[in-house]
């Protein structure tokens, strides 16, 4: 492999270490990752004699790194078994240095500071490209940094590059794809690079040498291809690597020397502003004491100051408690108190120590004291609410709509409104023309008779229902009402497809009334003529009933 | 051919029976000729143009030329309103007042052409004087008049609804149905809940013509309801038949008045009104007049201490 590429080992077992411990040896330049795994493999097959066999295979994966060019002969990796010590084969590795991606590629790893302290948020530079002859070939960035676990877990967030340079560009450290700056031509030892930058931001979590010479910048040489489905496809053709050489710089642990005795972890150069959100109150009010902190550190970080801690809060003062915003370029800290008594004159300063790294010696961070106003329970005094006085109100009078201008006018609707006799008349020809017409309709029969053959053809199904003693009676009783009130011969409503005469138009019931009749037509066939059961006089009745309330 | 014959009967039949009534009642009207635009066109009498104020507009006038009195108690007006925007709140009142008594008493106008004064716009501005003065009781008294003319009015339901706070006087507190219903009943000219009530019988008469053509139960009850329908808009009219002959009157002094059994000051006291509750006059005597109040309290009280509603 090249030097700065990475690849990995893997180890197949034929079951779980015992102590779950693979032992990997120590070998000078060789550096393993994590020990990924065990995923399992099985093989099914039949041996010689005909018995299924099935093999069980556990896989590890462990990266593997090199920090120079050079032959490695890495020893046998061992492990324990079914109580058995079991061994691999000796392995070979052979690095080789990329001269040519050393003499392409450019990377460059900056810190501002000869050393910094624990818990300082400082920036990280990272300057990477490639020669600018080459640049428009290249189509792949990947730095690996492998120092960034030195710093600590979750240690380090990537700055967005600004807009304003530029579309910024994508370059992958490890797994995760992080924006750097819009390439820049940069001379470099009399050649052109085209250069972009990672900005990371650091907070360290402990203590010790970071060493930067593993940093390995990785870049993807290719074509582009236009492709109908995806659109411009990279197609790489050769691999770079580029390493950073020799780099370092020390993380010092925060000086025990003076160090006081509240520090709560705040390391950078702050300035802190406090604001109170009522100034004139009574005694045992609420006050939100609201405390800013600006300026370079880690803001995000420090543990805010404890008031319930300062006998001079606790002596004037209820804490309830408090309520904190943290963000890159502020912290945030609301206290909820109240004064104890109306003696009380000031909200006192509020003081956070911290470790200055441009001074290196700790320094206290003070708020200016509030002056308030508190008023003993019990007077009348206005409060006033808030640092600036809210903005009034304006209050407008209700008042009476003015005098309306009037005048003449026509009379209009009023004049020419109808006559209570005109009413009376419209009413009264309306209730006429309804009972003429009613009448006129009714007399014809037909189809609609007169309500007293309706009476008459009910009295009769009545009749002829109550001396049926047998289906087939009911059914006869029925299409005798049916013929009496239609004009249509009884026998032929005997097995007539009603709905279907009626959408060919030989019968005009209604819709409500063809399916009244066609579903009793039905259940009194069934029960004269099939196995049905027999249908009582009384639904009989009651769907004649419903027909003639349709019109029948 | 025969349901159309029936359709077009109905409808003849529902034609012809109105027709005699407008008959009748044109004959009775008596309506002034209505003057044509042109040169014969009837200017109004001459009126004294105010000292100040809006334009008489001398525009031809489309409609019949108002009579005398109209005509006066217009000029009167007009000077009122333009005293009224000069501040001369007292005088405007003055002026207002005699256009009222130039009017004389409400009369219905006989045709839709007739030039009548805003008697609405009269009573309203009226109302403003009380108020302007103080008087917030009687001030109510001339809105409660006012809206007799324009019951939906915006600006003098504000008026009113004003006056009553600064009176002190709570508003009536009905139940959101009986509200709804009183102010179907009462909000509607006497002009409008006649073409209400003609209406309102247009679906009733739809209705029955399906009903007695078509028959059925869907067509029965939509004949029901039709008429429910045509009862609603009736009722407006209805209510103000029945209450036609009433005479109310506003109880405008403040803290009420005490009804007495007899007509003179020092009679027995038999109830009690409360300021801004509304009694009817039954009965009257030169200072005294008989009421009936709201829990049926009969008796005489000062005629300074009511407020004739009907103006």
């Amino acid at each position: 492999m090249q030097l700065g590429d990475s690849t990995y080992l893997q180890i197949e077992t034929s079951a779980p270490p015992d102590d779950g411990v693979i032992r990997f040896p120590e070998v000078d330049g060789v550096d393993y990752g994590d020990l990924r795994g065990p995923s399992v493999r099985e093989n099914a097959f039949t041996d010689k004699n005909g018995r299924w066999v099935r093999e069980r295979y556990y896989i590890y994966y462990v990266d593997l790194s090199v920090g120079e060019a050079g032959e490695y002969v890495i020893p046998p990796i061992t492990a324990v078994i079914g109580g058995r010590e079991v061994s691999s084969d000796e392995l070979r590795l052979r690095v080789t240095p990329d001269t040519e991606g050393a003499a392409l590629g450019y990377v460059d790893v900056r810190v501002p500071f000869d050393r910094v302290v624990v818990g300082q948020t400082f920036p990280i530079e990272i300057e990477y490209g490639c020669r600018a002859s080459y640049a428009d070939r290249i189509g792949d960035w990947n730095l690996s940094l492998p120092w960034l676990e030195d710093l600590g877990r979750g240690a380090v967030t990537a700055e967005r590059p600004d807009p304003r340079d530029g579309a910024p560009t994508q370059v992958t450290v490890g797994r995760s794809a992080l924006q750097a700056s819009a390439p820049k031509i940069t001379q470099v030892n009399g050649e052109a690079f085209r250069v972009m930058r990672l900005r990371l931001l650091a907070t360290p979590m402990r203590s010790g040498k970071i060493d930067l010479s593993g940093t390995v910048l990785r870049f993807v040489e290719g074509r582009w291809v236009e492709n109908l489905i995806l659109g411009r496809d990279f197609r790489p053709t050769k691999e770079y690597f580029k390493r950073l050489g020799e780099g370092a710089f020390t993380i010092s642990p925060l000086p025990e020397e003076d160090r006081p005795l509240g520090f709560t972890g705040a390391v950078g150069t702050f300035d802190a502003s406090a604001s109170a959100d009522v100034r004139d109150l009574f005694a045992g009010d609420s006050i939100k004491l609201t405390v800013d902190y600006t300026g370079a550190g880690n803001l995000a970080d420090f543990g805010a100051p404890d008031l319930s801690l300062a006998p001079e809060f606790t002596d004037d003062f209820a804490i309830y408690g408090s309520k904190e915003d943290r963000g890159q370029d502020r912290r945030r800290i609301v206290y909820d108190i109240a004064p104890l008594r109306d003696d009380v004159e000031r909200i006192p300063s509020v003081s956070l120590e911290t470790f200055d790294p441009s001074t290196w010696e700790y320094r206290r961070v003070s708020t200016q004291p509030i002056d308030i106003s508190v008023r003993p329970r019990g007077t009348e005094a206005p409060i006033t609410v808030g640092e600036e006085p809210a903005p009034t109100k304006r209050k407008f009078e209700r008042d009476i709509e003015d005098v309306l201008p009037g005048g003449l006018r026509a009379a209009g609707t009023d004049g020419n409104a109808p006559s209570e006799g005109t009413i009376a008349s419209v009413f009264g020809a309306v209730i006429v023309a309804w009972g003429a017409l009613r009448f006129a309709s009714r007399r014809d029969g037909g189809m609609r008779g007169q309500s007293g053959e309706r009476r008459g053809a009910l009295r009769r199904l009545e009749r002829g229902l109550s001396r049926a003693d047998t289906p087939e009676k009911e059914l006869r009783a029925w299409t005798a009402f049916l013929a009496a009130r239609t004009g249509v011969d009884a026998e032929s409503w005997v097995g007539r497809d009603v709905r279907g005469d009626s959408r060919r138009g030989f019968v005009d019931l209604g819709e409500v009334a063809t399916d009244l009749v066609a579903r009793t037509n039905e259940r009194l066939e069934a029960a004269a003529y099939g196995d049905g059961e027999r249908v009582g006089a009384d639904d009989v009745l009651r769907v004649a009933r419903d027909l003639l309330e349709e019109g029948l | 051919m025969k349901f159309a014959l029936r359709i077009v009967c109905f409808v003849a039949v529902l034609a012809a029976l109105p027709i005699g009534a407008l008959r009748g009642q044109a004959g009775d009207d008596a309506s002034p000729p209505i003057v044509a635009d042109g040169e014969d066109a009837a200017v109004g009498p001459e009126v004294a143009a105010p000292q100040s104020g809006p334009v008489v507009d001398d525009a031809p006038v489309l409609f019949a030329s108002p009579d005398a009195s109209q005509a006066r108690a217009d000029e009167l007006f007009r000077n009122g309103v333009a005293a009224w925007h000069e501040g001369r709140h007292a005088r405007a009142k003055e002026l207002w007042l005699e256009a009222l008594d130039a009017l004389g008493p409400s009369v219905e106008p006989t045709s839709g052409d007739q030039l009548v004064l805003d008697r609405h716009a009269l009573l309203h501005d009226l109302g403003n004087a009380a108020f302007r003065a103080d008087a917030w009781l009687e001030a109510m008294g001339w809105y409660r008049s006012a809206l007799r003319y324009a019951p939906r009015d915006a600006a003098t339901r504000h008026n009113l609804e004003l006056a009553r706070e600064r009176a002190g006087v709570l508003p009536d507190t009905d139940g959101p149905v009986a509200s709804a219903w009183h102010a179907h009943l009462t909000g509607w000219t006497r002009g409008e809940a006649r073409w209400l009530a003609l209406l309102g019988l247009g679906p009733l008469a739809l209705a029955l013509l399906f009903e007695a053509v078509r028959g059925g139960r869907a067509l029965a009850w939509a004949s029901i309801g039709a008429f429910l329908v045509a009862l609603a808009c009736v009722a407006p009219l209805v209510s103000q038949e029945l209450r036609a002959d009433e005479l109310p009157m506003l109880v405008v002094s403040s803290g009420g008045v005490d009804v007495r059994s007899e007509a003179r000051a020092g009679a027995n006291v038999v109830g009690h009104v409360e300021a801004g509750d509304t009694v009817e006059r039954v009965d009257a005597l030169p200072d005294w007049v008989r009421v009936v109040g709201p829990g049926r309290t009969k008796g005489w009280v000062p005629e300074s201490a009511v407020f004739d509603l009907l103006r």
